[in-house]
């Protein structure tokens, strides 16, 4: 491309990563656009139960709904690219800021419970690996497999009638001050843990049977400066990836946490958008979502790049 | 001197910690009301739903034309809300005198102008309202004098005072600004007034000095939405709150030694539609096969914990206008199932319906449906369960095609507690959960039943309804418990009868 | 393993020598362990009707919730006691094994084909395809995979191919990220530079190259997988779009039996020990297999 030597390199760079997340945004509101209007009716729900087939057509116009699907679709993408949402069915207000509403929750969720998750998991996992076949070792896989293993509102459920009822130090439920934090970020964290303490322990593995390893052990470094120097450089770049997914982990999954101790983060928000059909809040959360996803996988990319600069790709 | 200076400041300081500490003391005191609930509404909109979850916050807000209480005899009747009394004038107008001096929390007077203004703002098809459909009898609304407003009806309506009760009024001029931005900070002349609100999330109230009713006796009422019935019952059991509503009946068991449980029948119900103009269905003997195949008792028993009430062969419980004592449930008996079954021509096995249930939005749905499907494979009919979402569910109940043969549903007669809303599903050509079904003796009775006015109307009514149960487009159920639990300090907490709750003269003791 | 051995240049054996670390027998003992336990649960399931007499789906109202070891009304024996609507919870664990262990291995194993075939494609080319993988995974990453799965399962009604297809959609991801970043890795590897240079085919190196030396680390997610899909189906069924009833699956009998956690704690514990059992033996199973064919042993091969 003739552009490409004209422009300077950030901004093609930047230019090409909001493309492709138009693309990501793009794709996504479509398929959800289509699968949404397959069946169900918002209008209905609106509409009350005493309304007849009219008053409900009514509320169908009110809501843009009585147009052909073709139509619809055009109207909503010309909206979308000017990030009009519209307002929610339900909240009759607009989608946009009711999601923006409940993104500090969110946030504040998925990072508490990915920074817990990473603080039991780096350490854990390359102590399982170090130690690989020690009691000590084994336990903390035999742990992890247990923490795979529960389901999150089981943990929930259970944490709440420990630490809220039986004990009551923590409240069971909502958002209000640092206290209200600690249950739902154990909840959350304990899923990530167990798997993020396995995987790192499997990459650590796979460093330490690696060439250059040996090498240093046989010209006489000591274990521990050999792990930290070399083989921690190399796992550090997996688990930041690990790290960003679990950030994308949080959107997709955490509306069990949320649900369980109502907490008010986006993801309740989206699925009783589902449920209720309510298409402009569920494509301004999807927005909202993607926008979030998208800057933290970006980081992501540039801290391992600065990790390991053999990551550029100039593709 | 030195000495009694150093003194009165210790003094001082002494006084200020003291008074700091009751003051802090006295904020402690402020008596907060923390009540659980399993949704709250998006907005506090007073014209889109009479129901839960909009009824529970619009009725602490806004106050109402008419009321519905109950008599002491377990009927219902139309009591005194805006307006003190009522007359009709002629068949389709009725004249209400609103009691003198009321005004709104922002200052506006509470006077007809702002009842007409209210009932037109509703009635206005392009608001759209969820409300409208069930006030949609009113033709017009005029002001008489500040005091008198008139309402007409497009045809006679013996109860019209009573749907009056659905009418929640507003402030004209703060509402028409910007009706949006008021639904965001609302007022009204409830017992109420709101401090905080995140919608479907949590409100915040604070008494209402120049209420229409009874002042508030806390000082400060909280509602949280918990969506998880065992997240709500884990909140109460903590302290966390005060009440929570939603309990699951069988849950009632574990809690009834260290709370308060206070409940209502739900002047609404779980029913199945079975009624299908082909197929099995639409043979008699098939759907009485399968009301008798039902063993409500034990549902009841089982499932619901005893809370609730079988329903007697119509859908509206006791207490409700137009209900038919007369009228009772198909007992239950599988011999008498499988016999009619056999006599339709039938084999045990050979029958196998789709069975469409709500999940998750209606009391102990699945387990009811659950436990439905087992009882009637014990007479060879097989089904296969299909829950589905509130708007999938939405979209069947009213859409014949997306339906399945059995239907199961949920609703209720608040705030009206009149079975017309029910009965009009079985009129011929019925358009809000059109089946087909047709009676013509049952469009006459109904028919009746109107002109004459509910109470004189009911024989007639009555005649209607057996005809129904006989026919049996409908697998009669349960009427559904409103279960809330409260902690013991708690007092003064009741139920409406339409079973919304009333905070008015709830206090929490130490 | 000693016949491999002896194949192996002295280089390579010394290369893939583990530093320091005991390779015990324990391994390989919990392997077995983990096989015997998952093909227990296996049979189990399959001569479900054999094992247990009584109707998985059949309600007797009238003994529900009892304890583990008490006899119902009708005098029969309920091993791990009944659930909400009297029904036999092992009868059910047992009939629950077919559905859920048949999610999570044919779940699991179609996400891992399709994951590793793309990734790999993806990061072993680079280029313009690696790039549009590479967006693809980013679109996924950024996927609220609830929401769609809500959406399809609300949609089309949950069964058991809903189940997996939605489950696939959401599980393919770390196989596919993990395939592209270790084929990336390994193609800048010295031995395959050295393949390449010597002629050897893209698909060669791929199968004889690649795919052995990702296996150990894949082998890990897949167990993995199988583990986590088990417990989604639960989560589906926390938020009521699991498998319909009245099938039985471990997830959703865990998922019904919350509400009686502090009243009746076997109905969801039991389902949730076998779900940990079976998850266990799984990883067991993934750890010994990745010790058996640690992929360097067959690197000079």
């Amino acid at each position: 491309m003739p552009m490409n030597t004209q422009l300077p390199e950030w901004l093609f760079v930047g230019l090409r990563t909001l493309a492709s997340f138009v693309v990501v945004v793009w794709g996504l509101s479509t398929l959800l656009f289509f699968i949404l209007r397959i069946n169900g009716d918002p209008a209905a729900l609106l509409a009350g139960p005493y309304a007849t087939p009219d008053q409900v057509g009514l509320v169908r116009r009110e809501l843009g709904l009585d147009s052909s699907l073709f139509v619809q679709y055009i109207t909503f993408l010309g909206d979308t690219a000017r990030l009009h949402f519209g307002d929610s069915y339900q909240l009759r207000q607009p989608a946009l800021n009711a999601v923006l509403d409940r993104v500090p929750a969110s946030l504040l969720l998925a990072f508490a419970g990915i920074a817990l998750a990473a603080l039991i998991a780096i350490p854990a996992g390359i102590y399982a690996a170090v130690h690989r076949g020690s009691k000590r070792g084994q336990l903390i896989v035999a742990l992890t497999l247990v923490g795979q293993s529960v389901p999150g509102f089981v943990l929930g459920v259970l944490l709440i009638r420990w630490f809220s009822v039986g004990i009551p130090i923590f409240p069971s439920f909502g958002f209000d001050g640092p206290l209200s934090l600690v249950l739902p970020t154990v909840t959350f964290a304990a899923f990530l843990a167990a798997r993020q303490t396995r995987l790192i322990r499997t990459y650590m593995l796979e460093e330490l049977s690696r060439d250059y390893i040996m090498v240093a052990q046989a010209n006489g470094y000591g274990p521990f400066r050999v792990l930290f120097k070399h083989a921690l450089r190399n796992v550090a770049i997996p688990v930041i990836a690990l790290l960003g997914i679990d950030f994308g982990v949080y959107f997709g999954g955490a509306v069990i946490v949320e649900v369980v101790f109502a907490w008010p983060g986006i993801g309740r928000l989206m699925v009783d958008g589902v449920l209720q059909r309510d298409f402009p809040l569920v494509q301004a959360a999807i927005f909202v979502i993607a926008v979030t996803v998208f800057i933290v996988s970006r980081l992501v990319d540039l801290v391992s790049n600065q990790i390991d600069p053999r990551l550029r790709t100039s593709a | 001197m030195k000495k009694s200076t150093a003194r009165a400041g210790i003094l001082a300081v002494v006084a200020g910690v003291l008074m700091a500490a009751s003051t802090f003391t006295a904020y402690g005191q402020d008596s907060t009301v923390r009540v659980a609930f399993g949704a709250l509404p998006a907005v506090l909109d007073p014209f889109q739903a009479a129901t839960p979850p909009y009824s529970i916050a619009n009725r602490a807000i806004y106050s109402y034309v008419t009321q519905v209480s109950a008599t002491p005899d377990g009927k219902v009747e139309t009591t005194p809300g805006i307006a003190e009394s009522w007359s009709q004038i002629n068949p389709t107008t009725w004249e209400f005198k609103l009691r003198a001096g009321l005004a709104f929390s922002n200052g506006e007077p509470l006077d007809a102008a702002a009842v007409k203004a209210s009932a037109d703002y509703l009635l206005n098809p392009e608001n759209a309202k969820g409300l409208l459909g069930a006030l949609s009898m009113i033709a017009g609304v005029t002001v008489v004098d500040a005091a008198t407003v008139r309402f007409e009806t497009k045809t006679p309506d013996g109860i019209f005072p009573r749907r009056l009760a659905a009418l929640a009024v507003v402030p004209p001029v703060a509402f028409m600004a910007d009706p949006q931005k008021f639904m965001a900070a609302p007022i009204g002349s409830g017992p109420w007034m709101v401090e905080k609100w995140v919608p479907n999330e949590s409100l915040t109230l604070v008494p209402n000095p120049d209420t229409v009713g009874a002042e508030p006796k806390s000082d400060r009422l909280e509602f949280r939405a918990i969506p998880e019935a065992s997240g709500r019952i884990a909140a109460l059991q903590s302290g966390g709150v005060d009440i929570a509503q939603g309990i699951p009946s069988d849950q009632v068991a574990s809690l009834i030694n260290d709370f308060n449980i206070v409940d209502k029948v739900e002047p609404g119900s779980w029913q199945m539609t079975i009624y299908q103009e082909a197929g099995p269905l639409n043979d008699k003997r098939v759907r009485q096969a399968l009301n008798y195949a039902v063993d409500k008792e034990l549902l009841l028993e089982a499932v619901m914990g005893g809370y609730g009430a079988v329903s007697q062969g119509q859908v509206v419980p006791e207490g409700v206008t137009g209900y038919c004592p007369d009228v009772k449930a198909y007992p239950y008996d599988p011999e008498k199932a499988k016999a009619l079954l056999a006599e339709a021509g039938y084999a045990p096995g050979e029958l196998t319906f789709d069975f469409q249930s709500p999940s998750g939005f209606v009391t102990n749905d699945r387990a009811l449906a659950e436990a439905t499907a087992a009882m009637l494979s014990e007479v060879g009919v097989n089904t296969n369960i299909k829950f589905l979402e509130l708007s999938t569910f939405q979209d069947a109940y009213r859409n014949q095609s997306k339906r399945a043969p059995i239907f199961a549903w949920r609703l209720t007669t608040a705030p009206f507690m009149t079975a017309d809303l029910s009965a009009r599903w079985y009129l011929s050509g019925a358009t809000t959960h059109p089946t087909g079904y047709s009676n013509p003796q049952f469009d006459q009775d109904y028919a009746t039943w109107q002109s004459e006015g509910e109470e004189k109307g009911l024989a007639a009514l009555c005649n209607g309804i057996a005809l129904v149960r006989e026919d049996a487009p409908t697998l009669f159920g349960l009427n559904l418990p409103v279960l809330y639990a409260s902690n013991k300090n708690v007092t003064g907490f009741e139920l409406g009868v339409e079973g919304d709750p009333r905070f008015e003269a709830v206090e929490v003791g130490n | 393993m000693s016949t491999t051995l002896s194949t192996t240049k002295p280089a390579e054996i010394r290369r893939r020598r583990e530093p320091k670390v005991p390779r015990s027998n324990a391994g390989s003992i919990a392997g077995i362990i983990g096989a015997a336990v998952l093909a227990i649960a296996i049979i189990a399931a399959v001569a479900a009707p054999l094992i247990s007499g009584f109707d998985p789906n059949a309600q007797k109202l009238a003994s529900r919730l009892l304890a583990p070891f008490s006899y119902g009304r009708d005098g029969l024996l309920h091993l791990l006691g009944t659930d909400q609507y009297g029904r036999d919870i092992f009868t059910r664990i047992l009939y629950g094994g077919r559905v859920s262990l048949s999610i999570g291995l044919v779940t699991a194993s179609l996400a891992a084909v399709i994951g590793i075939g793309i990734g790999t494609l993806g990061g072993y080319r680079e280029g313009k395809l690696g790039a549009a993988v590479r967006g693809v995974l980013d679109i996924q990453t950024a996927f609220p995979f609830l929401v769609i799965a809500i959406a399809v399962v609300g949609v089309i009604g949950a069964n058991v191919l809903t189940i997996i297809v939605v489950l696939t959609l959401w599980t393919w991801l770390p196989f596919a990220r993990l395939s592209f970043s270790l084929a990336q890795a390994l193609k800048r590897a010295d031995y395959v530079k050295a393949a390449r240079s010597a002629g050897a085919s893209d698909g060669w190196i791929l199968f004889r190259h690649l795919l052995p030396n990702m296996a150990p680390a894949l082998l890990v997610v897949w167990t993995f997988v199988v583990a986590q899909v088990i417990i989604a189906e639960s989560g589906l069924s926390f938020l009521g779009l699991g498998i319909q009833p009245p099938t039985a699956t471990w997830g959703s009998s865990v998922s019904d039996g919350r509400d009686y956690i502090s009243t009746a704690w076997w109905v969801a514990i039991m389902p949730g020990i076998v779900i940990s059992i079976v998850t266990l033996a799984i990883n067991l199973l993934g750890d010994a297999l990745r010790d058996r064919f640690d992929p360097q042993l067959q690197v000079g091969a």
